[in-house]
C-alpha cells in the first residue's frame, strides 16, 4: 500500500437545489440521478484524489438537506479544509447568496483570514438551457472576493466536476504556505473518547 | 424560507436544546419522520454557547418580545372535524429567565495612551477592515450614551467596592430593559454598545501593572472567541454521556478537553485537590498520615458496595457524619465531601458514596481528573445530535414556533400549527417547557438556578500550563446551595488569549439576586484591589427557571411530551437516563442512539448494473475509522481484514430471490455468504430459509423485484455492519422478529423507509485476533425485501 492519503475535510455549501448532492455523487460514483435527494444515513463521502503525486482522501460532508432552511451549524463546518461554494447558473438567487455562504462558513468554521481560506466556486448546471448568471460576471466576483478559482460544471453531462473538485486540492497547496495558525484554529491535541487505553486502569487507586 | 415544509411527520421535536436534540436525533436514527424547530435563529436553546455579541442581544431577547406572532389561522381550513384548536403563549418574557444584568466593569479606552499600542491597533483594524467589511462598524465608537451610563456604573463598581445596593442594580436593569432594542440580522456583524473616552471616571481595575491591559473595546473587538453558556455542563469521563457519544458516533462531531484540577479553598487559600494516585502523592498540602488515609478512604469508595458494614450505620446518615466517623483529618474530609463527592452536608451518606465512586471511576479514563469539557461550549453539544438527526433525513426549521396544537376528539394531538401558519400532522409532540403552556405541565417544584458569567485575566490560580478548574464550594449558610465555579482557559476556545471565562451556578433561593446571590464566592476568588487575584472585566448575572419532576400536564394529550430545561447540575449524566427513558416508552424496543453505518463502508450497488463494491476499491488508504473492534489488534491486522472485505465484496456471490413472500411470517430470506473462518468452524444458525452457501463460487446478477426495497448487508468482524438502501423500500408493517440462541446474533431489524437498526443481542464471544492471513469472518448479504434478521 502506497504512503497513506491525507485526509481532506471538503464541504459543500449553497443554496438548496444547486446540485450539491449531485455534484457530490458525480464527483464520486460518477453517477447522476435527477431525482437525488439526500441520501439517508449518509455523513460524508470519499473520495481519493492524486495531485502533484500527492495522496489526498477527499472526505466530502453532505449538508443532510439543513441548509434548506439556513440552519447549518458548527458541526458541519468545523475542521473543513476547503469549501466548494456552489451556485447554479440559472437561478440568480443562488449566486447572489455566494457571499452569505462564504461568511456563514468562515464564522462558524471559526475562520479568522477569509482571503487566505481555500474556496472554489462552482457554477453548475451549465447543462441547462436558460443560463441567467454570466460566466464573467462570476469571473469577476470571484476575483473581488479574495480570487477565489471559479469552475463551470455539469453534474448531469459531468462537464469539469472532477476538475473542480480537484482544484479544491490545488487551491489547498497553493494557500498552504500562507495558511497559518491565524487562518484556522488551532487548538492542539484535544481528548480521543474513543482512546481504549486508559491510564488507569481501576479508575482510583 | 422559501419553500415550504412537508406536511406530514412522525415527530414535531420544539426546542433545540440537549434533551430535544437526543430525542430528535434518536427517533430520526430509528427512522421516524422528523421536524425539529426552533423559535430562536441559533440551535441550543437554554443550553447555547454565545459569543460576547450574541450574549448581549440574548440579554435584550430574554427579557423582551422574540418577534414571532401568531398566524391568522383560518379554523375551517386546517382543522378536520371534531378537531381543536389550542394555542400555546409564543412569548418569552420572563418565563424562563429574569434578573438579567451584564455589565463592563473595565472602561472603553486606555487611560494611559500607549503610543506603540494605538499604532499597532489602528493597523490590524486597517487590516480587518480590508478583510471584512461588515466588520468596521464594530470597531467605531457609536457615542451611546446608553453604554456610556454602563461604563461609568462599571467604573463606579470597581471605586466604590460592592457598596451597591440592591435598587442600583436594578436600575440598571431598567435602563437596560427599555432600551430599545436595534435591528439584528442573523449574519450580519451586530452593532455593540460602546462609549467614548468621555468615561473618565478611572478604574482602579486597569492600573497598569498588569502584564496586559485590557479595556472594554478590546474585549468587544475580540468578540468572536468567546463561547459563553447559558448551562456550562461537564462530561464524567465515564458518565453516560461519553458512552453515548461513543456508541452512537456522535462523538466525531466534537472535542473535548480534560479539566486538568479539581480546587477548593482550605483555610482561606486556594488548593489543588488531590484526586489520583499521582496527585495524592505529589501533593505538598497533605502531610504522609492524610496520604494514607485518603487513598484509604478512597479505595473504600471505589468499591464500597462490597464493603457495606463499614457504611450500613450510617447508610441514611449525612456523608457528613459518616466521613466525621472515619478519624480522618478535617483537610481529608473537606476534599472528599466537596470536591470529590461534591456533596451537600444534609446528603445521604448512600448518596455520596454513590457521588464518591461515580467520580473515582471516571479518573484518569482521559485525564487526572474526572471530567471532560467539550470545546467551544457546552453549545456544541445539541448541535452534534442535530446533524444526526439531520443526516437521518430530520428536517430543521429554526425562527420557527408552534402557535397552536390540534388537538383530536379522543384528546390526542394530531399535529400543530407553526408560526407561518402551515399545517403539520404528527404523532408525538415534544416540546422544551419554555414552549409549554402552564397547564400542559405538573412538576414537584419550580425552582431556579442562578448563574454568573465573568471573564477575567487571569487564572484564581495560575501556573504555566492553561488549566481548566472546577471549584465546588461549600454553601457559607445552611449547606444545601452550594457555587459550582467552572474557570475555563483559552485552549477551552471559549475566550480569547489571555483571558479566562468563569461560570458560577449555585441554586437559587427567594427572590435573591444573583449578584448578591454569587457575591461571597466573587469576593473570595476575584478581588480588584488585590493584585494577586483575577480582575472582573465583564460579568454577567440572571437567573433561570427550571422544574423538578416536570411531567406533562394533566388532561395534556399523551402523545406530547414536555422536556425539563437544564438545572443546577453540573454534569450530563441526568440528560441521558431522561432521554433514554422517554425514547424507549415512545419506541419500545428500538435501540437508543446505535452506531451508524460507517460511511466507509458504504457500497454502492447501481439496482440494474450489480456493480458491488464499486466504490470499494479507492478506499484501501483508508484511515482507521473502525474503532468498534474488540481487543488491541494491530493496524496491520486491520488493514488486512479490510482488504479481505473489500475483496468478498467484489467476489461475492450474490444471490436474489425475487419470490419474497412479504406476508408469510417465515419468509425465506436467501442469503449468500462468505464464511472464512479457519479458527473457528461456526455453524450459521438462522431460523426460515437462509440459504447458505460457503464456496463462494456462484455469482449471481442483482436484479431487484419491482417495488421491492433492496437493502446491502455487509457484516465484518463483530461488530461491525454496515447497511445501505439500494433502492426506496415501500411502506410496510415492521417484520416479525424471531430469534436464535447461539454464536452472536445481529438483529437487523428494517422498517418502513428507509429505517433501519441494528444491535448485538448477544456479545460476540471473545476470540483471538484474527491472524495475518485470510481468516477473518466477513459476510456479506444481499437481500430483497424484508430482511427480519439474520445471525453468525
Amino acid at each position: 500500500m502506497a504512503a497513506k492519503a491525507k485526509l481532506l475535510k471538503v464541504v459543500l455549501l449553497g443554496d438548496g437545489g444547486v446540485g450539491k448532492s449531485s455534484l457530490m455523487n458525480r464527483f464520486v460514483s460518477n453517477k447522476f440521478d435527477a431525482q437525488s435527494f439526500h441520501t439517508i444515513g449518509v455523513e460524508f463521502l470519499n473520495k481519493d484524489v492524486e495531485v502533484d503525486n500527492e495522496l489526498y482522501k477527499m472526505q466530502i460532508w453532505d449538508t443532510a438537506g439543513q441548509e434548506r432552511f439556513k440552519s447549518l451549524r458548527t458541526p458541519f463546518y468545523r475542521g473543513a479544509d476547503c469549501c466548494l461554494l456552489t451556485f447554479a447558473v440559472d437561478d440568480v438567487q443562488s449566486y447572489r447568496n455566494l457571499g452569505m455562504w462564504r461568511k456563514e462558513f468562515l464564522y462558524y468554521a471559526d475562520i479568522k483570514e477569509g482571503d487566505s481560506f481555500p474556496f472554489v466556486i462552482i457554477g453548475n448546471k451549465v447543462d441547462v438551457e436558460n443560463r441567467v448568471v454570466g460566466s464573467e460576471e462570476a469571473q469577476e466576483w470571484c476575483h473581488a472576493n479574495g480570487r477565489m478559482p471559479y469552475f463551470e460544471t455539469s453534474a448531469k453531462d459531468s462537464t469539469n466536476v472532477n476538475d473542480a473538485f480537484r482544484a479544491a486540492v490545488k487551491r489547498l497547496k497553493e494557500l498552504e504556505d500562507v495558511i497559518d495558525s491565524n487562518t484556522k484554529p488551532s487548538h492542539g491535541p484535544t481528548v480521543d473518547l474513543k482512546r481504549k487505553d486508559k491510564l488507569q486502569s481501576s479508575g482510583c487507586c | 424560507m422559501a419553500d415550504d415544509l412537508p406536511s406530514d411527520f412522525d415527530v414535531v421535536v420544539l426546542g433545540t436544546g440537549l434533551p430535544e436534540s437526543i430525542l430528535a436525533a434518536a427517533l430520526s436514527r430509528v427512522g421516524q419522520k422528523v421536524l425539529h424547530i426552533d423559535r430562536n435563529e441559533y440551535y441550543s436553546g437554554q443550553w447555547a454557547s454565545f459569543n460576547l455579541e450574541n450574549i448581549t442581544k440574548w440579554t435584550k431577547e430574554a427579557m423582551g418580545e422574540l418577534g414571532l406572532e401568531h398566524p391568522t389561522i383560518e379554523e375551517d381550513v386546517l382543522l378536520q372535524p371534531g378537531e381543536t384548536l389550542s394555542r400555546l403563549d409564543l412569548s418569552v418574557k420572563g418565563k424562563t429567565y429574569f434578573n438579567i444584568a451584564s455589565e463592563y466593569h473595565v472602561s472603553n479606552e486606555e487611560e494611559v495612551l500607549d503610543k506603540t499600542d494605538i499604532a499597532k491597533e489602528c493597523r490590524s483594524d486597517d487590516k480587518m477592515d480590508k478583510l471584512n467589511p461588515d466588520q468596521v462598524e464594530e470597531n467605531k465608537d457609536d457615542n451611546d450614551s446608553e453604554s456610556n451610563k454602563d461604563t461609568l456604573e462599571a467604573s463606579e463598581e470597581a471605586q466604590s467596592e460592592e457598596t451597591k445596593s440592591n435598587t442600583e442594580t436594578e436600575a440598571i436593569l431598567e435602563d437596560k430593559e427599555t432600551k430599545p432594542m436595534s435591528e439584528h440580522k442573523t449574519d450580519e456583524t451586530f452593532k455593540k454598545p460602546s462609549s467614548s473616552e468621555d468615561s473618565v471616571v478611572k478604574a482602579e481595575v486597569t492600573e497598569s501593572k498588569k502584564p496586559e491591559t485590557w479595556t472594554a473595546s478590546k474585549l468587544k473587538k475580540d468578540w468572536r472567541r468567546f463561547n459563553l453558556d447559558l448551562a456550562p455542563r461537564l462530561l464524567y469521563c465515564a458518565g453516560s454521556m461519553v458512552e453515548l457519544l461513543i456508541s452512537s458516533d456522535i462523538a466525531k462531531y466534537c472535542e473535548f478537553r480534560t479539566v486538568t484540577r479539581v480546587l477548593t479553598f482550605l483555610n482561606d487559600k486556594l488548593e489543588k485537590v488531590p484526586c489520583s494516585r499521582a496527585d495524592v502523592f505529589s501533593s505538598k498540602d497533605v502531610s504522609m498520615l492524610e496520604k494514607r488515609m485518603l487513598m484509604k478512604l478512597l479505595t473504600f469508595c471505589a468499591d464500597y458496595t462490597n464493603h457495606e458494614h463499614q457504611y450500613q450505620d450510617f447508610a441514611d446518615k449525612p456523608f457528613k457524619e459518616f466521613l466525621k466517623s472515619q478519624k480522618l483529618t478535617n483537610n481529608i474530609c473537606h476534599y472528599v465531601q466537596h470536591s470529590i463527592a461534591m456533596a451537600t452536608d444534609t446528603m445521604t451518606t448512600m448518596e455520596g458514596l454513590a457521588r464518591t465512586k461515580k467520580f473515582l471511576h471516571s479518573l484518569g479514563r482521559y485525564g487526572n481528573t474526572a471530567f471532560l469539557w467539550p470545546l467551544y461550549g457546552s453549545g456544541e453539544l445539541p448541535q452534534s445530535f442535530c446533524r444526526m438527526c439531520a443526516v437521518f433525513g430530520g428536517v430543521y426549521c429554526l425562527r420557527t414556533a408552534v402557535s397552536a396544537v390540534i388537538c383530536g376528539a379522543d384528546n390526542k394531538c394530531k399535529g400543530v400549527v407553526l408560526t407561518n401558519g402551515q399545517r403539520i400532522n404528527c404523532r408525538y409532540v415534544i416540546m422544551e417547557s419554555s414552549y409549554a403552556d402552564a397547564e400542559d405541565m405538573t412538576y414537584r417544584a419550580k425552582r431556579h438556578v442562578n448563574r454568573g458569567i465573568f471573564i477575567t485575566d487571569r487564572s484564581v490560580l495560575p501556573t504555566e500550563d492553561q488549566q481548566l478548574s472546577l471549584m465546588f464550594l461549600p454553601d457559607p449558610d445552611n449547606g444545601v446551595r452550594p457555587t459550582a465555579v467552572l474557570e475555563l482557559p483559552p485552549s477551552s476556545m471559549t475566550c480569547p488569549q489571555g483571558l479566562h471565562a468563569v461560570h458560577m451556578t449555585r441554586p437559587g433561593t427567594g427572590d435573591v439576586h444573583p449578584r448578591e446571590d454569587l457575591k461571597i464566592v466573587k469576593e473570595k476568588l476575584f478581588d480588584p484591589a488585590d493584585d494577586d487575584k483575577p480582575n472582573i472585566l465583564w460579568s454577567m448575572y440572571f437567573s433561570q427557571t427550571y422544574y423538578e419532576d416536570l411531567k406533562r400536564g394533566e388532561s395534556t394529550p399523551d402523545n406530547i411530551i414536555v422536556l425539563p430545561g437544564p438545572g443546577p447540575e453540573i454534569d450530563l449524566n441526568d440528560v441521558v437516563t431522561q432521554t433514554r427513558q422517554i425514547f424507549v416508552d415512545i419506541m419500545p424496543g428500538e435501540e437508543f442512539l446505535p452506531r451508524p453505518p460507517n460511511p466507509e463502508d458504504i457500497i454502492y450497488v447501481d439496482e440494474n448494473e450489480a456493480t458491488v463494491g464499486e466504490n470499494k476499491q479507492s478506499e484501501f488508504a483508508g484511515e482507521e475509522s473502525e474503532t468498534n473492534k474488540t481487543g488491541d489488534q494491530s493496524e496491520g491486522v486491520k488493514d488486512t481484514e479490510e482488504v479481505t472485505a473489500i475483496q468478498s465484496d467484489e467476489s461475492t456471490p450474490i444471490k436474489t430471490d425475487s419470490t419474497v413472500d412479504q406476508s408469510d411470517e417465515s419468509t425465506p430470506i436467501k442469503t449468500d455468504s462468505t464464511v472464512d473462518q479457519s479458527d473457528e468452524s461456526s455453524t450459521i444458525t438462522a431460523d426460515s430459509a437462509v440459504d447458505q452457501s460457503n464456496d463462494g463460487e456462484n455469482k449471481q446478477d442483482i436484479s431487484s423485484e419491482a417495488g421491492l426495497p433492496l437493502y446491502l448487508v455487509s457484516v465484518r468482524d463483530p461488530p461491525t455492519l454496515s447497511v445501505s438502501v439500494l433502492t426506496p423500500p415501500t411502506p410496510r408493517p415492521p417484520p416479525p422478529l424471531t430469534l436464535s440462541a447461539g454464536l452472536p446474533l445481529y438483529l437487523v431489524s428494517v422498517r418502513d423507509p428507509p429505517t433501519l437498526s441494528v444491535s448485538v443481542l448477544t456479545p460476540p464471544t471473545p476470540r483471538p485476533p484474527p491472524p495475518l492471513t485470510l481468516s477473518v469472518s466477513v459476510l456479506t448479504l444481499v437481500v430483497f425485501g424484508r430482511l427480519d434478521f439474520l445471525c453468525i
